[in-house]
């Protein structure tokens, strides 16, 4: 199988669950929807969602922001762990100025 | 007694054909040892090497003869072989690398001539037709690679059994020198994004210091299409997909191109439109 194949044999059965469960109860009202839960997010909005409705009603984008979230510490922390070679740049310009001298002996431009 | 053993000697030389047998033993033996001394094949090596280094070089004229006393430090000449793939730099490289031919023998380097730039992956494809070798060794001519890592290389395929390793950055002691904090986070952010979606198990792909045994070398790259950083993930991609065990080693990258920005935003385009083409097709 092809990797986006199986990103989608997981992605696309999951998204339908949640049109068929959460988007499809609301009606063509959905967008309304998700604008108010994302509100009440912020503490406005015109109706009162609990916070189980507004999970719901905003579970794909919670499921991208814990994805980025992970993905920015992850390389906020192997960045910072990053290792550094020092002595590796010290040791190749001594050996670099070992060289110059081989070729020369060795009558090499 | 001497009638007796003229019959002997006679029965047997007739029965095992020894007296024409060894004449023939003599001269056999005779022309390998003239062969030897006088006469290596001239441009291609003497077909003896475990390990052929192919270096693609263009421009390349300072860091060329460095790359080979560096060889010539840390590896024996009679088993390694480099391939110095020279695509006509207007710098003066393919002097330098004939002189070098000359000056460390034509058993240790050969120097393949192209018109011009032609990419990175034909270089690696026209330098395999002369690999005679079981084990090829691919790297960057510029110095960022050090040919001290090729015996670890050596040594870890041989303990594991693998038929690839490949030098990592990132892990086993890995490391860069001369980054700033801006390419590490490019660095790491675009190892990461290719990481989740190609979940290839190895932790640096874009690195190009690896260690290959030749039959996967020939039955993949003819295949990779992409250019740039991604021909070096569709490799590993493609070299795992197929099945090959993969190890890795740490090894230090020593960047002295210093103040150079090569990462415009050109190149990071290029590098997601290649990483969704590899995410598609693989």
């Amino acid at each position: 199988m092809l990797r986006y194949q199986r990103f989608s044999a997981v992605i696309l059965p999951a998204f339908s669950c949640y049109c068929y469960f959460i988007l499809l109860p609301l009606g063509w009202h959905f967008p309304r929807a998700i604008a108010n839960a994302l509100l009440n997010l912020v503490g406005g909005g015109w109706t009162y969602y609990s916070w189980r409705e507004c999970i719901r009603i905003l579970s794909p984008l919670l499921v991208v922001a814990l994805l980025g979230i992970y993905a920015l510490s992850d390389i906020a922390y192997t960045v910072i762990t990053f290792n550094d070679c020092k002595d590796a740049s010290a040791e190749i310009e001594t050996q670099v100025a070992e060289a110059k001298k081989e070729m020369k002996r060795r009558k090499i431009a | 007694m001497p009638p007796r053993s003229k019959s002997r000697s006679r029965s047997t030389s007739r029965s095992r054909g020894a007296r024409s047998k060894s004449p023939a033993k003599a001269t056999k033996k005779a022309s390998v040892t003239s062969t030897k001394k006088s006469k290596p094949k001239v441009g291609l090596g003497s077909g003896k090497a475990e390990y052929t280094i192919i270096l693609p070089v263009y421009n390349e004229r300072e860091n060329l003869p460095i790359m080979i006393h560096l060889f010539s430090q840390y590896l024996s000449l009679t088993d390694y072989h480099v391939i110095i793939v020279e695509d006509n730099s207007p710098d003066g490289t393919r002097e330098v690398a004939k002189q070098l031919q000359n000056s460390y023998g034509a058993d240790f380097i050969t120097v393949l001539e192209r018109e011009g730039k032609l990419g990175l992956g034909s270089a690696y494809l026209s330098a395999l037709h002369l690999v005679k070798s079981p084990f090829v060794i691919l790297m960057d001519a510029d110095l960022s690679h050090h040919p001290k890592f090729i015996p670890k290389f050596v040594s870890k395929m041989s303990e594991s059994g693998c038929d690839v390793v490949t030098g990592t950055r990132y892990r086993d002691g890995g490391g860069v020198a001369g980054w700033d904090t801006r390419r590490k986070v490019m660095s790491k952010g675009a190892n990461f994004l290719a990481d989740f979606l190609l979940s290839p198990g190895v932790s640096d792909l874009t690195g190009s210091f690896r260690l290959y045994k030749t039959p996967v070398l020939r039955e993949i790259f003819p295949l990779i299409v992409s250019k740039g950083y991604v021909f070096q993930m569709e490799v590993m991609v493609r070299i795992i997909d197929a099945g090959y065990k993969v190890e890795e080693v740490g090894i230090s990258f020593v960047d002295r191109i210093y103040g150079e920005s090569k990462l415009g935003a050109g190149e990071v385009i290029g590098y997601l439109k290649g990483l969704l083409n590899l995410f598609l097709t693989t």
